[in-house]
């Protein structure tokens, strides 16, 4: 059959146009998008895929129960082909993964691009945030290494705490009163297939909300004044965010020859390593947790991510209460000071 | 074999009555997170190195989340039978007084900890 045809065929049955289809992806996109730093948001996305790819091949090999779980992982890192590869780059991906939604989160915050109408996108970017330090926490509770022990006791411990659902909170999420056989298989199921299909539903509202809305526009002073003010998202866009994600390739390659992921010690229930740490995407709540009491550090930190999912709304409040425009900057300034300083701590000593 | 609820227990002897009160078994289950506690000699303290929880030899906290919270290590009953110390361990949690936390049917599950802490008579 000659290709003409087939593809007569095709549209006889999906009468779908490729100008329609150019049309549908020809988003304008604004000029400052030219910037670097406003493609944080793709970039993300893009790491996102690489976890789906990695996580995929690191599925076909990993046994999530407790007898079996470390020797699988460890088969993984040091005797299967190119598993020390692909298990390093998702490591590294998950960490910049949450690196650049910080980031992005960061950069839509201090730019105000939360502010009308854009707060229920906020709020989901805020749902975001949350699913995606649940996958990374779930994902290194797999890899039953003493850490992925101990993270994930604290870890029930801490839902335990949370009023009214905590208990029954740490019984689905252990599977159990305490850590048993059935936990691993549990964090395996929610790592690898409840919380991606959460944050890609997420993400698909989180994209649609952007071309329903358009991308909050910004003028810098260096712009000509009467040049053009958009340019296509395809391909120019698309070849900006391609670009980005071989070069982050590149990166992540480095970091897995480089830096490559090892074996911890297996987990023991009966004893607690001298130095124990969360990853570092928790450094904060980890330090917050050996400054105030049990309940004094679980509610503050709800009162602190309740204040950042209504903050388009507290911050319109603000602005219009003290009638300092810049409020939310100073705030954020300060926060992100409290937040590296915290980290930081955790990060320098021991104990 | 998994190790389901598997427990660690401090015991530590501290007079010579030939009595159980001359012993103590506290659990090793920090009352804030979870995390398992240490003896530091060096310190005379149990010692958790999640969150920093600090406590005395008699399991009480002196320092640290659990200290700011009133939380103790758990203490488990004793009883000693033909001079040998047995520890009350229920299968169930204790609170921070050593009191079950589960219905009073539960079956006993002492066991027997072991003749070399024999003595005392």
């Amino acid at each position: 059959m000659p290709f003409f045809s087939l593809k007569a065929w095709v549209q006889e049955r999906l009468p779908v146009s490729g100008e329609q289809l150019r049309e549908l992806t020809n988003e304008p996109v604004p000029n400052h998008m030219k910037r670097w730093w406003f493609c944080l948001g793709g970039t993300p996305a893009y790491l996102f895929l690489v976890q789906i790819a990695t996580g995929i091949m690191l599925a076909m090999y990993y046994q999530p129960a407790p007898e079996t779980a470390y020797e699988s992982v460890r088969y993984i890192t040091e005797e299967l082909t190119f598993g020390w590869y692909v298990r390093g780059i998702h490591k590294w991906a998950a960490t910049l993964m949450i690196a650049a939604v910080i980031l992005h989160q960061m950069r839509v915050y201090f730019t105000g691009a939360y502010r009308k109408p854009r707060e229920i996108n906020w709020m989901v970017g805020m749902c975001l945030l949350i699913a995606t330090l649940l996958t990374g926490f779930t994902g290194y509770s797999l890899v039953y290494e003493q850490l992925s022990f101990w993270g994930a006791t604290v870890g029930a411990n801490i839902s335990e705490s949370v009023p009214v659902i905590g208990v029954f909170l740490k019984k689905i999420m252990l599977a159990g009163d305490t850590y048993n056989e059935h936990t691993l298989p549990r964090f395996f199921v929610l790592h690898a297939a409840v919380l991606p299909v959460i944050l890609v539903l997420l993400v698909a509202v989180h994209i649609a909300i952007i071309r329903v809305q358009g991308v909050s526009e910004l003028k810098f002073e260096d712009e000509p004044p009467k040049g053009p003010e958009h340019f296509n998202f395809f391909p120019d866009h698309l070849m900006t965010e391609l670009a980005l994600g071989l070069v982050l390739m590149i990166i992540l390659s480095a970091l897995a020859t480089i830096l490559p992921v090892e074996m911890g010690p297996k987990a023991d229930p009966l004893v607690t390593p001298e130095v124990i740490k969360p990853e570092w995407f928790f450094y904060v709540m980890f330090r917050w947790l050996k400054l105030f009491s049990r309940t004094a550090a679980i509610l503050s930190t709800g009162f602190i991510v309740f204040t950042m999912f209504a903050w388009p709304f507290i911050d319109d409040w603000l602005r219009r209460k003290t009638r300092i425009p810049e409020i939310s900057v100073w705030i954020g300034i300060l926060g992100v000071f409290l937040m590296t300083g915290l980290t930081v701590w955790e990060a320098v000593v021991a104990h | 074999m998994w190790l389901r609820a598997a427990k660690k227990i401090a015991v530590a002897r501290r007079g010579s009555s030939g009595t159980a009160s001359d012993f103590i078994a506290l659990s090793s289950t920090c009352p804030h997170l979870g995390c398992q506690v240490h003896w530091e000699a060096s310190h005379s303290r149990f010692f958790c190195p999640c969150h920093n929880g600090a406590f005395n030899p008699e399991g009480k906290a002196i320092a640290g989340p659990p200290a700011e919270a009133g939380q103790s290590l758990s203490a488990y009953p004793l009883k000693i039978e033909g001079g040998v110390l047995f520890i009350e361990a229920p299968l169930e949690r204790l609170d921070n007084q050593g009191r079950s936390l589960a219905p009073p049917e539960m079956p006993y599950a002492g066991i027997k900890s072991g003749r070399f802490l024999q003595g005392g008579r």
